[in-house]
Formats: structure tokens, sequence, C-alpha cells
């Protein structure tokens, strides 16, 4: 286990090494980089003015030893400071992140709640018209475009039958309620982006789930408890459901780029002040550090998500840590 | 093939059947653009009256004999005939936002016929079956050109992902040892990076355009083909046939070309296959954000950016582009689907989770 576990680890530090590695690269051969909007001022701009940029900025150092303290600094957590807010961009990033962690965790909850059950559903019929209409409903959520969804969600439900809030995450006079009201506001503003996001990844991960417990439910041993004559229920919910929660723990960890992507798109429609938001504003006013420390993050959470989804799986499923 | 891995040309299964249906009407939408709705897409019918009509407005087209085009509510014609004396033929009213414009019917170019002159209305020949947007351009027709856009920006898109994917995963499975794992590492690296950050990091180095679109679309989706064609490729490399080949002298791109590529092709096609639904949602999910294809070009999803801020008054500039681009990808997934599933019934399960753009 410990080796498994120090090997995986090593993977993932290498893996964010090499993004890290791959934004300095894109940084500095691409003309909108460093070499462009980075230290160019315009037409008026003299040489003189651009020579003292380059130096503020430390391009009149050697590139390996830019890229040495590029490395360094994002090993200290360093993101720098962003151009539009005049802050650290990690400080603004941690601002936002609970918005998008608040949305997130909803979304799976919603993703989870529609998925293993109608997926589990699907697989005991398999074959059959439920079956069918349950595999058709999870390919139309997946091929749902969230943002247009999402649009259509606020015009039914914030303005046709008006019951939630069509946007952000607080009321204007949020602050005159008390820690409860205040709560059930940030809840109502929640259910039409969560419901959103986890329907259009739930789509996905029905299939998923589906398919995963009936390559189990082939399995010998099944066979073997239907044989002893165990009613369906305890075959599926115990001995198949054993065997086909390890490949559920990986889907969290798979499932959580799509989720993160999905955020961005489904924040920028519903005003939600979180990681997404703030990329889209950094991107539309070319905030170049705010830019790369969002990829960086977004990048970290995925690869945090599967060292910890595969961890996981490993102190489940000996075969994983030994395979 | 001698272990029953035989390429036999796919049944004709209800999901692929269905998923063939939609597309072909999508497709046939596009490429009929020009005759099934406005020969310009950027046609801006009236640019007072046509503004944000609601689906199925009429309007009554007055064509000036100088070629300038008006279109009315609602025309009648008064004057002419006996009563206005010879070479008189009086004038048309026409009826616009609550407004009457009265025009010498000499100057139009579509009169009525003389029979029931005096109250006779010109034709509604012009209708708006799904409305028409703030500058009273017409919603179908810009729908229909949309799909052309958003279908070439996706197949141009997949075939840059395929082709930067099939030479990646050949040069991984040839190369072998330390060029395999720098490839591979190179992949898990670009597929770590959610796909809208990294798009949006790339846009945000690049000018946003078609071009540039597709291109980094293409650059940022071929990571997936890659790892499932060098998959294939490699244990393709420890069949029999390509053993013999190898034994009798056969120079290793040669083994690529005439023995290797041709049994991948099939994951290829399939796997690009699933990949054009999530590339039209990618695609219209940049679009809608504003670094995708720019306005005036019609694309669904930039369509649906311009309908998202009057979506009250004028619901239907947001919805319609939206039912176009799930019937399109609905199609697509049911596509790839039921190809799969007629390709090779055991293998079901590619995990679709990972296909969300």
């Amino acid at each position: 286990m410990t080796s498994y576990f120090v090997r995986r680890t090593a993977a993932s530090l290498v893996l964010l090494w090499l993004v890290v590695s791959l934004t300095f690269v894109l940084l500095h051969v691409t003309p909108g980089g460093v070499s462009g909007g980075w230290v160019d001022l315009g037409p008026g701009q003299s040489a003189e003015q651009r020579q003292r940029l380059e130096r503020a900025y430390g391009l009149d150092r050697p590139l390996a030893e830019q890229y040495l303290s590029w490395l360094g600094r994002y090993a200290r957590g360093d993101l720098g400071t962003s151009w539009n807010h005049g802050r650290p961009v990690t400080r603004v990033i941690a601002e936002a992140l609970p918005a998008t962690l608040l949305l997130a965790l909803a979304a799976v909850g919603v993703e989870m709640a529609l998925a293993v059950p109608l997926g589990i559903w699907a697989a005991r019929r398999r074959g059959s018209p439920t079956d069918h209409a349950l595999r058709g409903t999870g390919l139309f959520f997946f091929s749902l475009p969230d943002f247009w969804f999402g649009l259509m969600a606020i015009l039914t439900f914030a303005y046709l039958w008006p019951i939630l809030p069509p946007s952000h995450m607080r009321s204007v006079d949020a602050h005159t309620l008390g820690p409860v009201g205040q709560a059930v506001d940030v809840a109502r503003h929640l259910v039409l982006p969560a419901l959103v996001l986890g329907i259009t990844t739930a789509g996905g991960t029905l299939r998923f789930v589906r398919n995963s417990l009936l390559e189990v439910l082939d399995q010998d041993y099944i066979r073997t408890a239907r044989a002893k004559g165990l009613p369906e229920s305890r075959v599926v919910g115990v001995h198949a459901m054993r065997n086909a929660v390890s490949p559920l723990i990986q889907l969290v960890g798979v499932s959580l780029p799509s989720l993160l992507n999905g955020a961005l798109v489904v924040e920028v429609v519903f005003a939600w002040p979180g990681l997404g938001l703030v990329t889209l504003q950094s991107i539309l006013t070319r905030d170049l550090p705010m830019i790369l420390g969002t990829t960086t993050l977004a990048a970290f959470l995925v690869i945090l998500g599967n060292l910890a989804a595969d961890l996981a799986q490993a102190a489940a499923d000996p075969r994983v840590r030994h395979g | 093939m001698a272990d029953g891995r035989t390429h036999r040309w796919p049944g004709l299964n209800p999901t692929l059947a269905a998923g063939l249906a939609l597309v072909g009407l999508v497709t046939a939408m596009a490429l009929a653009a020009p005759w099934i709705a406005d020969p310009d897409a950027g046609t801006v019918h009236d640019p007072v009256a046509g503004r944000y009509l609601p689906p199925g407005s009429e309007r009554v087209p007055l064509v000036f004999t100088d070629g300038r085009r008006l279109l009315a509510e609602r025309v009648e014609r008064r004057g002419g005939g006996e009563a206005g004396g010879e070479g008189d033929a009086g004038e048309v009213v026409a009826h616009r936002l609550g407004r009457t414009e009265a025009y010498p019917a000499a100057a139009l170019a579509n009169l009525p016929s003389d029979a029931g002159a005096d109250t006779g209305a010109l034709p509604a020949a012009r209708t708006f079956p799904l409305g028409t947007d703030r500058f009273g351009r017409d919603v179908w027709t810009r729908v229909a050109w949309g799909a052309r856009v958003s279908l070439a920006v996706a197949f141009l898109a997949v075939l840059i992902a395929a082709t930067l994917g099939t030479l990646v995963a050949a040069t991984a499975a040839l190369g072998r040892g330390w060029v395999d794992l720098v490839l591979m590492r190179l992949v898990d690296a670009l597929m770590s990076i959610p796909r809208l950050f990294l798009l949006l990091l790339l846009v945000a180095f690049f000018r946003p355009g078609t071009t540039a679109l597709v291109v980094v679309i293409g650059v940022t989706t071929w990571m997936m083909i890659a790892r499932l064609v060098r998959a294939e490729l490699l244990s393709l490399k420890e069949r029999d046939f390509v053993l013999a080949a190898r034994a009798a002298g056969a120079h290793p791109l040669r083994i690529l070309r005439v023995h290797l590529l041709p049994h991948a092709l099939t994951t290829l096609l399939v796997v690009s296959g699933l990949m054009i639904g999530m590339v039209i949602l990618l695609e219209s999910s940049l679009s809608f954000l504003g670094f995708g294809v720019q306005p005036p070009t019609p694309s669904w999803g930039n369509m649906i950016d311009a309908g998202s801020d009057r979506l009250l008054d004028a619901w239907w500039v947001a919805l319609f582009p939206g039912l176009a681009l799930v019937v399109t990808v609905v199609g697509f997934n049911l596509l790839t689907d039921g190809l799969r599933d007629a390709l090779d019934p055991r293998r079901q399960s590619i995990d679709r989770s990972r296909f969300r753009p």
C-alpha cells in the first residue's frame, strides 16, 4: 500500500510539473505571451520603456533561469499578482473557490442522486424498454448544451413561473437577514445552477453506472448467488454493488474535469461568483497571471481528484494496489 | 480473419437509424440553407418594423422600383382606376408600427392585380416561421446557415484532432521506450487541464475567429484519440500477422501503413465520431462565451448569446438555435452509439463521461 501510495503521488507531482512547464512554454512561444501583451504597450512605446518592463518581469535573464524561478514560485504557491485586481492571484482565487466548490458539491449530489439509482435500474432491466428509455434519457442529458439549458431553466423557473431567483448567489438585501435566512437565500440561488450542472453531467454517469454494473452482473459468483436462491435485491445490492463501487469511486475523479468545465459555463450563465466567472473576466481583460493561475489551479484540482480517487480505490480494492 | 475479428459492415440497428435520420436532417438543412431560407444569413428585413417579430409573423413585402424593400404589417390600395383619372394608379397605404404611410402606386414594383384594386391587399409572401432577432434578421435563416458553420467547424476540428492523434499514437507505438513515455505523459498533462480552461487559455493567446477556433479545438482534443489509437496499435503489434511481416524484414513504416493503420481505422472512426458531438458542444460553448465564431457570422452558440439578454421579450432568439444544437448533438451521439454497437457488440462501454467537454 505504501509503495503504491508513493508511486501514485510521485506520478501526480510529475504531471503537475508538466502542466506548469506547459504554461511556461505557452507563455514564451505564443504571440500573445510575454513577447506580446506582456511588455508591448503599443506603438508609442520607446525601446527604453520596453527594456525597463522586460527587466521588471525578469525577461532579460537567461531562459533557464526564468524557468527555474517560474517553477520555484509555483512550488511555493505564489501565482503572481493579478494585473486587473492588483492583488495576489492566490487571494482572488481563494475568494472565488468556495462558491465553485459549493456549486460543484451540490451538482455532484444531484448527479449521483439521479445517475446511481437510474443506472442500477437500467442494468437490472437490461434490454427491456425501461433500459432503452433510461439509456435514451442519459444520452439526451449528455447531449444538452449546459449554457442553453441554463438559460431555458431561468426563463421557465425565474420568469414564466417565478419560484426561484434567476442569478447570482445572494439577494441584494441578504445582509438584512439572520444567519438562517442567509443560508436559505443562498440555497434558493443554488437550486437552478446545481440542477442544470447536475443533470447535464448525470447523463454520462448514468451510462457508466449501468455498464460497470452489467460487467459485474456477468460474473460467475453472481450466478452462484442467484443459484443459491438469494433475492435479486440482495444479489444486486450487496454482491454486485460491492464490486461496482470501485469504478464508481474512479468515476468521481474522472468526472471532475467535466464538472469544472460545466461549472465555468454555468457560473457565467447564472452570474455565480466562482472560479469560472473569475476566469472569464480575466480572459476578457487579458489578465495573464490570473488566466495562468486559474488554469493551473483547475489542473491541480483534477490531478488531486484523480489521485484521491486512485488511492481510495486502492484502499477499497486489493487488486488495484497489487495489480 | 483467423480470430474472428471480422470487419463486417454494420447492420442497421434502431439507434443507428435514429442517429442517421437526425444527422441527415441537420446536414440537409446546412446544405440547402440558401434555398430553404434567405440566400444570405445577414439579410435584414426592414430595420425598424422587422425588429423582434415573434415566430409565425407575417409581413407584406413592398418592393419599390428603385430596389428598396420594406415590410408592412398590412397594406391597402386607395384611389386609382376611374376615380383618379387616366394614368393615375392611386396610392398604396402601408400600416407599419401603428402608423400609416402612403406611397404612390407607381413607385412600387409589386402592385396587386387590378381586380379588386380598391381594397385589395398585397399577398403576405414572406413569413418568419421562427421570428426575427434584434436586427430584423430571420431566425430560421440564421439557424439554417448556422448549421453550416457548426458542422464545418466540428468536422475540420475533428479532422485536425484525428490527424494529430494518429500521428502521436503512431510515433509512440513505433518508438516505444522513452519516446512513448514522454508522449504519453504529455497526453496525461494536457488531459488533466479541463478542456474549456485549456481552450480559453489558448484563445487568450490568439485572436478569436473561426480559423483560430478550428485550430485551437483541434489541438486541444487530440489527446483522447492518441491514447485510444496507441492502445489499439500496441495490441495489433503483437498479433501474428504483424510478427510475420516483421520476421519477413518489412520496414517499420511499411508495417505501420499496410498492417497497423488499416486495422486501427475502426477505433479511429468511432472515437472521432464520438468527438463530433462533443466538439459541436465545445464550439457552441466558446461562441456563447464570445470567444468562438464572431458575429455577424451565425453560429448557434453566438445566436444563443445574442438571445440571452432579451430572454423575456424575445425568447425565440435563444430557444430555436438551442433546439437545433440539441437535435444535432443527440443525432451524432445516437449515430456513434449505434455504429459502435453494430461494429463491436462486445465493447459497449467506452467511458462516455470522458467525452463531455
